[in-house]
């Protein structure tokens, strides 16, 4: 695998994952605004996406804080790099640079998908609303990871899944370090269904897109300690950041032939940190620092990869 | 796409020979084609245009344009109505072209060998090694089979029943075979019904051929090569072509950075450390591959591999130094070549040609400019050039001027009347003119798949095929058969 497709394969998953991602967070941020709480300060939900996809001052730049901005912005907006359509274009171009690793459904699945985005602009938002554009984004990744299901099980998947990894565990600990904040960072009760922070704790589940999962694992109701080891740690959760982050060591061994030392420490880290049990920090009321932390250990997870992708090649060649 | 503009037509319309209609009424070849025209409605036609349309985009068979910052690709137009010879017709096309190529390939191998073409004097030294296409560096370099143009383009144009010329080789990275096959592909899912009224030779064994035609150039020794197509990248043009090829052969497909030169070997750069490449099929011209030998400043190209096929460890495919082959100057003495090599009568003929070097035929093109095409020796892609025809007078003087500057700069050939093929138009079914491009491999033979690439120019009365001024493609089809249909 040449060093600069093995790249493109990466940031293809990440890209594909992240347009996912940030499908869900819209569809979440629309949702809430609906909400009785949220009626007369529309602009909470949508501070939290913009905070969360780290474009809050990029956007305050240029818009004043209105729901459609902000849902154009994180939805259609070209000049926008981390909007769903800018996201699938990134995905695309990754895809188009390694097509011929890729298989022709796998391609036409992703090629189409852009294709469609393409005819996206402010009109279809609102058209077609934020929830349809955002369905329509989630069902399309879906039909690509799909149609990952043919491709020659060598590299090429297994660096899309690495990139799938990296971008989710990053997503996850932006999510909870923006999401969980004031009374959820300390509230250890099961709220009233049908409460505001009931509703909020679903939300943070939509957003990591376990809420149907959590519904399936346990009940309704929502217990903020069985939620957030389900978004953590839960073990038959592909979406829980525990088992991404396994999977890091996984497909670079199968890729590299090995685990670099590097990425071999931060996953270790990040793993005894998971290990800390976080539900014991929201119950001592310590959950912020340690969700502070636990971007910090992703970030640096990402960044062992991102390099470890990158070899240097030292000494002469060998034929 | 390489860009070719065929000399405009001075004869009137009906002279224009119709490859569907010609002669005593419907081409044999063409029958079937044409019961099924006559059953299909413009709403089906149009339909089946749209399909493919829809299918070239879905494929991302589409390029970026230079500049256009909206984020949308372009397609090159596809014509659903296919181009039909019948097998008399393709044998004439098959053997010129393979006479042709062989001669060429002895010929640069002879100019950067022991240039006995230019000791015999059948070629004059200066029209070789005065001219700036002649490379220096690729002297020296042993080509496996003797083969430097392993896949060559050859742009022919046909004005009668018999009569092709060759307008131009392409020996450098001629480009659009993808069109070839992705055209065929396309009709095929289209409208499979047509392929059952007739049997078409099939074309999709093309990679495969070209994957065999790249083994066999492996440097002597190496019995399993690595091989990569290397691309400028994704930005090119083409590069929908360069990735579809590498997958169909499943090869490499590598960038210049990809790439490194030490101890006069070529390496990849592989996640697991460096991979020695045997055969590059490069689509990269000559002015950017190596800049330690031609331009200093290319980012796209590997320093030392043209030292590296010096040494014998990697073969580049087409090789360097190819454009003194195929340029307008020595076009003109192909025909000396083939009887020079191969001892034979060409099979395909050049276009008549004046040499405006030469005084005689100096004062034919100046008093004749008004009929003629004029264009610069070393010029491409039909710019800078004078379409007498349909110039003005202020332009035939101006024209003038440029010519008389430097006479030696410029050729003049004749207007011809081009062929004609049944294209879907907005206004229904009609005549456009057509040229052919066939594809031609050369490893330890030469060989090519029965069709090639048919450009159209789908504006009325336009001659200028180059997709980027109205040109269009077509499927075309080789009927199964030696024989002129019937």
């Amino acid at each position: 695998m040449l060093i600069r497709l093995a790249s493109n394969l990466f940031w293809l998953g990440r890209y594909l994952e992240r347009t996912e991602n940030m499908a869900r967070l819209v569809l979440v941020a629309n949702a809430m605004t609906l909400t009785p709480e949220y009626r007369e300060v529309v602009a909470g939900p949508w501070l939290d996406a913009l905070a969360i996809t780290g474009s809050l001052g990029e956007f305050a730049e240029v818009h004043a804080l209105g729901a459609d901005d902000a849902a154009a912005w994180l939805i259609v907006d070209r000049t926008h790099l981390g909007s769903i359509g800018s996201c699938l274009r990134s995905a695309r171009d990754n895809a188009r640079t390694a097509r011929h690793l890729l298989t022709d459904e796998y391609w036409e699945a992703i090629n189409g998908a852009w294709l469609e985005a393409q005819t996206l602009g402010a009109d279809s938002l609102a058209e077609r609303g934020a929830e349809d554009l955002c369905a329509w984004a989630i069902a399309r990744c879906q039909q690509v990871h799909g149609a990952s299901d043919d491709l020659l099980r060598d590299s090429v998947p297994r660096l899309i899944d690495l990139g799938r990894a990296v971008e989710r565990g990053d997503h996850l600990a932006r999510l909870l370090a923006v999401f969980v904040r004031g009374e959820m960072a300390t509230a250890v009760e099961v709220p009233d269904a049908g409460s505001a922070p009931h509703r909020r704790w679903e939300s943070l589940l939509a957003s990591a897109g376990l809420l149907e999962t959590y519904r399936r694992a346990h009940t309704a109701a929502i217990n903020p300690r069985k939620a957030l080891h389900l978004i953590l740690a839960h073990p038959g959760s592909p979406r829980a950041l525990d088992s991404n982050i396994r999977e890091i060591p996984v497909d670079l061994a199968a890729v590299l032939g090995q685990v670099p030392t590097n990425v071999r420490h931060t996953v270790d880290g990040l793993l005894a940190h998971l290990g800390e049990e976080p539900v014991d920090a929201l119950t001592e009321g310590v959950l912020p620092s340690y969700l502070t932390q636990l971007g910090v250990l992703t970030d640096a997870c990402g960044a062992a990869v991102s390099a470890a992708l990158e070899p240097t090649f030292s000494g002469t060649a060998s034929a | 796409m390489d860009t070719a503009v065929l000399t405009p037509p001075t004869r009137t319309r009906s002279t224009q020979f119709h490859e569907m209609r010609h002669g005593e009424g419907l081409a044999p070849a063409y029958a079937p084609l044409d019961q099924w025209l006559r059953t299909a409605t413009a709403d089906r036609l149009e339909g089946i245009r749209r399909a493919s349309s829809g299918r070239f985009h879905r494929r991302g068979i589409t390029f970026a344009v230079y500049g256009d910052t909206s984020g949308a690709e372009r397609l090159i137009p596809f014509d659903i109505i296919p181009r039909v010879l019948d097998g008399k017709e393709w044998s004439t096309v098959e053997r010129g072209c393979i006479q042709r190529v062989t001669a060429l390939n002895r010929f640069l191998a002879d100019v950067y060998g022991k240039q006995e073409i230019l000791k015999a004097g059948v070629i004059p030294k200066e029209a070789v090694l005065a001219n700036k296409m002649f490379e220096k560096a690729a002297s020296g370099i042993v080509m496996p089979n003797g083969v430097h143009s392993h896949i060559s383009g050859v742009d022919l144009v046909r004005v009668s029943k018999d009569q092709w010329y060759v307008l131009e080789d392409n020996l450098r990275t001629p480009s659009g075979v993808s069109y070839m096959l992705e055209n065929r592909a396309t009709l095929q899912r289209l409208v499979p019904d047509l392929f059952r009224r007739q049997a078409v030779r099939p074309v999709d064994q093309y990679p495969a051929l070209l994957l065999q035609t790249l083994r066999e150039s492996a440097p002597v020794g190496v019995d399993d090569p690595t091989i990569a197509v290397m691309t400028p990248g994704a930005a090119n043009s083409a590069y929908f072509e360069h990735g579809f090829l590498a997958s169909r052969m499943g090869v490499h497909l590598v960038e210049g950075t990809d790439l490194f030169v030490e101890r006069d070997r070529l390496y990849m750069r592989t996640l697991r450390g460096p991979q020695q490449v045997h055969v590059v099929y490069r689509r990269i011209d000559d002015d950017y591959l190596d800049p330690t030998v031609f331009k200093a400043e290319s980012v796209l190209g590997v320093p030392g591999i043209v030292g590296a096929a010096k040494a014998g460890n990697v073969t580049i495919v087409n090789a360097v130094g190819n454009g003194v082959a195929d340029d307008k100057a020595t076009y003109l003495y192909v025909p000396e070549m083939i009887k020079f090599y191969l001892g034979e009568e060409p099979i395909l003929a050049n276009v008549p040609t004046w040499r405006c070097s030469r005084p005689e035929e100096l004062s034919h093109v100046l008093a004749n400019l008004s009929e003629l095409v004029v264009k610069e020796v070393h010029g491409s892609g039909g710019y800078g050039m004078l379409v007498g025809p349909t110039s003005t007078k202020a332009e035939q003087t101006a024209y003038k001027a440029r010519i008389l500057e430097d006479p030696a700069n410029f050729i003049a050939q004749p207007t011809l009347a081009l062929s004609t093929c049944p294209t879907f138009v907005a206004q229904g079914i009609a005549p456009r003119h057509v040229d052919l491009r066939p594809y031609v491999l050369a490893g330890k033979e030469v060989r090519l798949v029965p069709g090639g690439l048919t450009r159209v120019a789908l504006k009325e009365g336009s001659l200028v095929v180059n997709s980027s001024q109205g040109g269009g493609t077509k499927d075309t089809w080789v009927l199964e058969g030696e024989e002129e249909a019937c």
